[in-house]
């Protein structure tokens, strides 16, 4: 019985192409857009993490100054000294290392090729806090570290530009006015949400401080945290010891600011979650009004199909038959239109990754889920033109005009 | 004496309610034989639809018996009448009622669905009926492709692919003209005599009547006679209290006026109607003719 009420269905749908188009254009437009929102907010959040995760998870960034774009006014907090480093690495519980920071610009050559990058120096502890492997040669020995010499580890985006694919270890380039050995390459990091990572010479602090900025300061201190304790905890041992060394009391101001990549991640994150869900629920209104289009049309199909249900029930179709053919009928056009919206959504999907600049991802569940609401949608919208059609008087109906 | 295969006693049909109420049967007892070739004559107005419909099952009496092989047919439910149908009527309506947009093979295929046939024993009755309505090299055309009278061929194929006792036909002709009228009739008159099949028509048209073997006069919700025609196009009139004691036989036949001397296209073969189906007294629905029939 049921082969036989599919088999009508899809005849019925056949011969009424543009109608049944017109019928599933609400359940198209529903599952395409639930299944596109969806997908792009999870890319979306996705390449969020994955921008934040690139500044390391678990490490708070500590920089002088009230945070970005605040404290305007007033002479400018003082950078961070070698001690400070020192006393947070041996006084706040939970801190695993604390890599300082110095930076400065300028040109690198290399056999006629320039090329113009940021010079990050720092110390061994850089590569605790947020390793960073090597695709060829060596890191610095403490002991160039403690004597501050010129040797340099270079990212691939300077490896590039300078060394165009030859060989980069082992030579001597320039760097501003000094000549620096280079003992290793950095392996790639990719482009974060802050600029090209991979843009950088790094060199023992004391190389930088010494040939380029010219004092002891440190302008970020990055902290590495012990994954058993929580960022907040060790954030606030490290507000209470700075504000005692930097003298400040009672109710004034940090004029120190720390930078939580874990938290900034976790909030981030939450907002695109929940802007994925606002968007899914608006979507997911659409698709119950494509249910009710699918409902409309079925309850004009009945009318304008009077006849044909009196033509069916006078040859001996019993009611259940032809409830059953109008049901079908309604599931198979939400369904063709689920399964429509879902290629649909691809294809939208194929064509906004490159513009908003996330990954390409497939999400089997949500695709399973709006297929699977198109069904019911079909089941449930179906129904009453269904009954109704099934209750007809064959008399009338075949008297119907 | 053969018992009839339809017979109704004191049926009436009261329609609306209340001030609107209208009695349009007021106690029709009538018997049909089977293998007879029935036209039902009268006035219109007089309750030969309302009378079509009870017999077709499509409808309820309000009050009075009807039987079919001997079986009540007033207690059974929608469901039940529909199975009937389904197993032993077949329907020819004025406007023909095809399905449009559907060929005319689907179109007849379409009550062999209902009886869960397969798509091959599907094609071969399709087209085996079509065939003998001689339309089976149409059988790809839509209804919007055939005239009049070819959707009415294939409508009668429709009705008859399943093989039914009875073919029920509200003026098949009435939207036809008079050379494609004629051509149905023959068509219905072969079938009658060749397959035996019963046949119930409503007409307004004398000669269109003149093929049948029994008229049936309606008036006023009643059945005011019933004629009984010859091959040759003598008729015989008797009364209802009569006929019921069973049609076409030992009945004296007397020159009706009306068709007398005139060409009858009735076939001249000395063929006899074929014998009524026997009666069964067992159930009206064998398994295998549930609903779906799967
Ligand atoms: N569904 C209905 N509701 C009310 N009155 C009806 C209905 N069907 C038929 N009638 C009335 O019953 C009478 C007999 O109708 P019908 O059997 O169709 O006559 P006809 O002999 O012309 O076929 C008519 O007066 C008609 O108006
Ligand atoms: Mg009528």
């Amino acid at each position: 019985m049921f082969g036989t009420t599919l088999v009508l269905a899809l005849r019925s749908i056949r011969r009424h192409l543009l109608r049944s188009f017109l019928t599933i254009l609400g359940i198209v437009i529903g599952v395409g857009a639930v299944v596109t929102m969806v997908t792009l907010g999870k890319a979306t959040t996705a390449a969020v993490q994955q921008q934040i995760s690139a500044l390391g998870t678990n490490v708070l960034q500590v920089r002088p100054g009230q945070g970005f774009g605040r404290g305007g006014g007033g002479p400018r907090p003082p950078d961070f000294k070698p001690e400070d480093v020192t006393a947070i690495a041996n006084q706040v519980a939970g801190v695993t290392a604390v890599a300082p920071q110095a930076s400065a610009t300028a040109t690198a050559i290399y056999e006629g090729a320039n090329w113009s990058t940021t010079i990050n120096g720092t110390t061994a502890a850089f590569l605790t806090v947020q390793p960073w492997p090597l695709t060829a040669g060596r890191y610095w020995t403490p002991a160039e570290e403690e004597a501050g010499k010129a040797v340099c580890l270079i990212g691939n985006t300077v490896r590039q530009n300078l060394f165009r694919g030859g060989a980069a270890v082992g030579t001597r380039m320039r760097l501003g006015n000094i000549s620096c050995d280079v003992i290793g390459t950095l392996s790639t990091r990719g482009q974060g949400g802050f600029g090209d990572q991979d843009d950088v010479v790094v060199m023992p602090i004391k190389a930088v401080q010494r040939r380029f900025t010219g004092s002891r300061d440190i302008r970020l201190m990055m902290v590495g945290v012990d994954t058993a304790y929580s960022t907040a905890t060790v954030q606030a041992g490290i507000m209470d010891l700075l504000r005692e060394r930097r003298n400040i009391t009672g109710g004034k101001e940090d004029d120190f600011n720390i930078f939580d990549t874990k938290q900034i991640s976790d909030t981030l994150t939450g907002t695109t979650t929940l802007l994925t869900r606002i968007v899914a629920a608006v979507a997911g209104i659409s698709l119950v009004v494509g249910g009710i289009g699918i409902m409309n049309i079925m309850l004009v199909s009945v009318t304008e199909r009077t006849r044909e249900i009196g033509i069916r029930l006078a040859i001996g179709a019993v009611a259940r038959e032809v409830l059953l053919q109008f049901l079908v009928e309604a599931v198979a056009l939400s369904c063709l239109g689920g399964l429509i919206g879902l290629a649909l959504a691809q294809l939208v999907i194929l064509a906004l990754v490159p513009v908003m600049q996330v990954p390409w991802t497939f999400d089997p569940q949500i695709n399973v889920v709006a297929f699977a609401i198109s069904a019911v949608i079909g089941v449930v919208f179906g129904y009453f033109p269904a009954r109704r059609a099934a209750a007809l008087n064959p008399i009338d109906a075949l008297r119907h005009e | 004496m053969t018992v009839p295969l339809i017979s109704l006693r004191g049926v009436t049909k009261v329609y609306g309610s209340g001030a609107t109420q209208f009695q349009a049967l007021k106690g029709v007892d009538l018997d049909i034989t089977g293998g007879d070739f029935v036209a039902v004559m009268g006035p219109s107005g007089s309750g030969k639809s309302t009378t079509m419909n009870i017999l077709g099952c499509l409808d309820m009496p309000s009050a009075g018996e009807f039987t079919f092989r001997g079986h009540h047919i007033e207690t059974l439910d929608r469901d039940q009448r529909a199975l009937l149908r389904r197993k032993y009527l077949g329907f020819v309506f004025q406007g023909f009622n095809l399905l449009s947009r559907t060929s005319a093979l689907e179109n007849v295929e379409l009550p062999l669905l209902y009886r869960g046939e397969d798509k091959r024993s599907r094609r071969e009755l399709g087209m085996a009926a079509l065939d003998k309505v001689g339309l089976a090299d149409w059988w790809d055309h839509t209804p919007a492709e055939l005239s009049g009278g070819q959707q009415q061929r294939v409508a009668i194929a429709r009705a008859i692919v399943t093989s039914p006792d009875v073919l029920l036909a509200d003026e098949p002709t009435g939207n036809l003209d008079s050379e494609r009228s004629v051509e149905i009739m023959q068509l219905l008159t072969t079938l009658n005599r060749d397959s035996g099949i019963t046949v119930l028509m409503v007409t307004h048209e004398p000669d269109m009547a003149a093929f049948a073997r029994t008229v049936v006069h309606f008036k006023d919700g009643l059945v005011e006679r019933i004629e009984a025609q010859h091959r040759q196009g003598e008729a015989v009139e008797e009364s209802p209290s009569r006929l019921r004691e069973g049609l076409g036989v030992g009945l004296s036949p007397t020159t009706s006026s009306d068709t007398g001397g005139q060409a009858h296209p009735q076939p001249s073969s000395g063929s006899a109607v074929p014998p009524a189906q026997p009666e069964q007294r067992g159930t009206l629905f064998t398994p295998n003719s549930q609903a779906g029939g799967e």
